[in-house]
């Protein structure tokens, strides 16, 4: 990873025009091509364009094994809008979210389209008896499965590995999850949105310690949908165009056995990536408002910590004094974030993406944080605790 | 570069699991839960583009060409049924040869977008009408 | 607007009911074929690379930062240190555990305290729950407990677990 060399000179300057979320859901009844259909729509309305001023479509799923139905990406494209249009498909675990509008912006920069619908769906309520059933197969069939893992252990070892580096406590960890738990409040998108303590969430139900039930974000059903076009048309469609900046995203070993867990060093180079080509060069000073990905409360701080936000060990201090809150310096996941909202995987992380575009754009409704903000970072993460997924945007 | 093989075909490891879901439970949605009891009362129901009147079978929430809504109430299917294409399955899903060869057919109707799946009972041919025999998924035609 | 269906409300609508009944024979290849086969023997075998001296366990074929072959098989210690250690009440199909699993990675010797990349291996680990709520146990030197010779069918499981070494 050392020798990355991302060329940074591209054709097009990227905008986002418009943006859809569906209700975040346990359990949704219509199926996933029609929650991809609201979102998209909703997408198309708030850009002010019809499917037939788009050019090029990117679907964003994860597994096909949630929804149950193989080659999702398909089977999405009429209800993403893709029908005889260039699609495709992105997946890159739970960095997903955040890829799916990367892939977009580079349909745009490089001039190949001009406009792209970008959508994102997750259904994971068909799978019986849980999806956790399904998560089993992301394991290395042979070396790791037949230990019969549920997800939940590999993020509760990272957890563990990164509380005993940096000397981090559980109570602590829990004020993210008390924090984005109250944030969703003001999400009209919210699956679990909620006033808890610190107390509430260490009294939860042991899953694996060091996770416990108010730890972890839910089981969600839900679709998002991004509308981008180049700067050309950006002007033509809107007096506030928001833009993407920078892009990065890198993917480290799946041997995670066999590689240190205490710092997510794949996201340190993703984020510089995206830094360089945003021109951040102290990210804690110009960043204003971020949405770091947030399966787990933990997740968070390691993340604005890889995302040199914080300095290693130190996001949990931050926290502490605010500096995170909706009101704070550097707030937050004001959305809500994948503890308050919920995590319907791929939609999750373009969800986040689309806060920030919310935020900068200025109508995030009750969700918009009271400084005034310039550059917003949105980021996922997934696989093997081996990928993530960085993106600038500046009004 | 040499690339070290100890293994040869035979000696080489194989490591069998089965995929341990128990199920999946798949909802139609609101606009495919009326189809389905369209079904129920031996009916088709497509919905209807307000936009270019297209009528799409199954029904569906929105029109895949106009993105927008499908109209409210479904409008029934009465238009001529036939065989669009079809193919004859002389083995199961596990190779074993079917006693009986069972042809499937994608079932149009005049005037709609879309088809059915249909299990067919005599000569298919393609073009040729066809009478439901009974409404369900798939269907169950007879040629007429 | 999309509806959110509640447990007892999937009762009330329509729904189409799948079993998948996928069966899988995976291929181990040639690195986990060896290293089965060493497991059975009792034995902990990673591949070396020569150019950059990282050992892979489990093994690879290939190194994956040098991007060329890996040189040769080495025997690692069943010995290392536990870098983290969680205790698990649910099954992986969420069923609640009375008593906890306890899994975690484990760095094999030889290897050095500030590696990065290391030789290492996911496991249970035999230990008791306070030991890992006070994470006491991360950092602690264990050794793998193999399942008696007879029993050994070359499989990851041939080895019951890492446990404390005195």
């Amino acid at each position: 990873m050392s020798g990355m060399k991302p060329n940074i000179y591209f054709n097009k300057r990227v905008a986002v025009v418009g943006a859809g979320l569906t209700l975040f859901r346990r359990r949704i009844w219509e199926t996933p091509q029609e929650m991809s259909w609201e979102a998209a729509r909703k997408a198309l309305d708030e850009a002010g364009l019809e499917l037939k001023d788009i050019d090029c479509v990117v679907i964003g799923s994860a597994p096909d094994a949630f929804d149950g139905i193989h080659m999702k990406g398909e089977y999405l494209s009429h209800g993403a809008g893709g029908i005889r249009k260039m699609v495709s498909r992105v997946f890159v675990g739970g960095a997903t979210g955040v890829m799916t509008p990367i892939a977009g912006w580079y349909h745009v920069a490089s001039g190949l389209c001009s406009k792209v619908l970008v959508v994102a769906e997750e259904k994971m309520s068909p799978g019986r008896p849980h999806p956790q059933a399904v998560f089993k197969y992301i394991w290395d069939p042979i070396t790791e499965k037949p230990l019969n893992p549920n997800l939940i252990w590999i993020f509760a070892m990272e957890m563990h590995r990164y509380m005993k580096a940096y000397n981090i406590k559980k109570e602590d960890i829990a004020l993210v999850s008390v924090k984005n738990k109250n944030n969703a409040i003001d999400n009209p998108y919210a699956q679990i949105p909620a006033k808890i303590t610190v107390e509430d969430v260490l009294k939860s139900e042991v899953l694996v310690w060091p996770v416990q039930l108010l730890d972890i974000s839910p089981v969600s059903d839900g679709a998002a949908a991004m509308v981008l076009v180049g700067e050309d048309q950006a002007r033509q469609l809107t007096d506030t165009p928001v833009w993407i900046e920078g892009v990065g995203w890198t993917l480290d070993s799946t041997g995670w056995p066999g590689r240190d867990l205490a710092y997510p060093r794949y996201l340190e180079h993703a984020a510089r990536m995206a830094y360089k080509m945003a021109g951040i060069e102290r990210p804690y000073k110009e960043i204003d408002v971020v949405e770091p990905y947030d399966p787990f409360d933990y997740k968070e701080l390691h993340h604005l910590e890889g995302l040199m936000i914080a300095k290693r060990g130190e996001a949990p201090k931050l926290l502490k004094e605010g500096v995170f809150d909706r009101n704070g310096d550097i707030p937050s996941s004001p959305s809500g974030g994948l503890l308050g909202v919920g995590n319907p995987i791929a939609a999750a992380g373009l969800m986040k993406t689309i806060s920030i575009y919310w935020q900068l754009k200025g109508t995030a409704g009750k969700m918009q944080v009271k400084k005034p903000v310039h550059t917003g970072v949105a980021q996922a993460w997934g696989d093997l605790m081996q990928a993530s997924t960085v993106i600038v945007m500046r009004n | 570069m040499a690339w070290e093989k100890r293994g040869t075909e035979g000696s080489l490891v194989t490591w069998y699991d089965n995929m341990e879901v128990e199920a999946y439970v798949y909802t139609a949605g609101p606009v495919g839960e009326a189809f389905i009891k369209g079904l129920n009362d031996k009916k088709i129901l497509g919905s209807r583009c307000p936009k270019c009147g297209r009528v799409y079978v199954p029904a569906r929430m929105y029109c895949e060409y106009c993105f927008i809504k499908t109209e409210d109430t479904l409008v029934e299917v009465k238009g001529r049924a036939y065989i669009y294409t079809y193919t004859t399955v002389y083995k199961d899903h596990y190779g074993n040869t079917l006693q009986t060869p069972l042809h499937i057919g994608l079932i149009k109707f005049e005037g709609v977008t879309g088809g059915l799946l249909a299990y067919i009972d005599g000569k298919p041919e393609i073009g040729k009408e066809v009478e439901i025999v009974s409404y369900g998924i798939p269907l169950k035609v007879k040629v007429k | 607007m999309v509806t959110g269906l509640k447990d007892e409300d999937l009762k009330k609508v329509y729904t189409v009911t799948y079993k998948p009944n996928a069966k899988y024979g995976y291929s181990a290849g040639q690195a986990y074929s060896v290293f089965l086969q060493g497991l059975k023997d009792g034995k902990i075998l990673g591949r070396r690379c020569n150019k950059c001296g990282r050992v892979y366990v489990p093994p690879r074929m290939y190194c994956e930062y040098c991007f060329r072959p890996t040189d040769e098989w080495i025997e690692v210690k069943d010995e290392g240190i536990v870098m983290t250690a969680v205790a698990s009440f649910i099954s992986w199909t969420r069923e609640r555990l009375e008593t906890p699993e306890i899994v975690g990675v484990i760095r094999l010797y030889p290897s050095r305290d500030n590696d990065f990349v290391y030789p290492g291996l996911f496991h249970r680990i035999c230990t008791t729950y306070e030991k890992v709520k006070d994470m006491s146990i991360i950092g602690k030197k264990v050794k793998a407990v193999w399942k008696p010779k007879e029993q050994r069918v070359g499989s990851i499981n041939d080895i019951e677990c890492f446990k404390e070494v005195e």
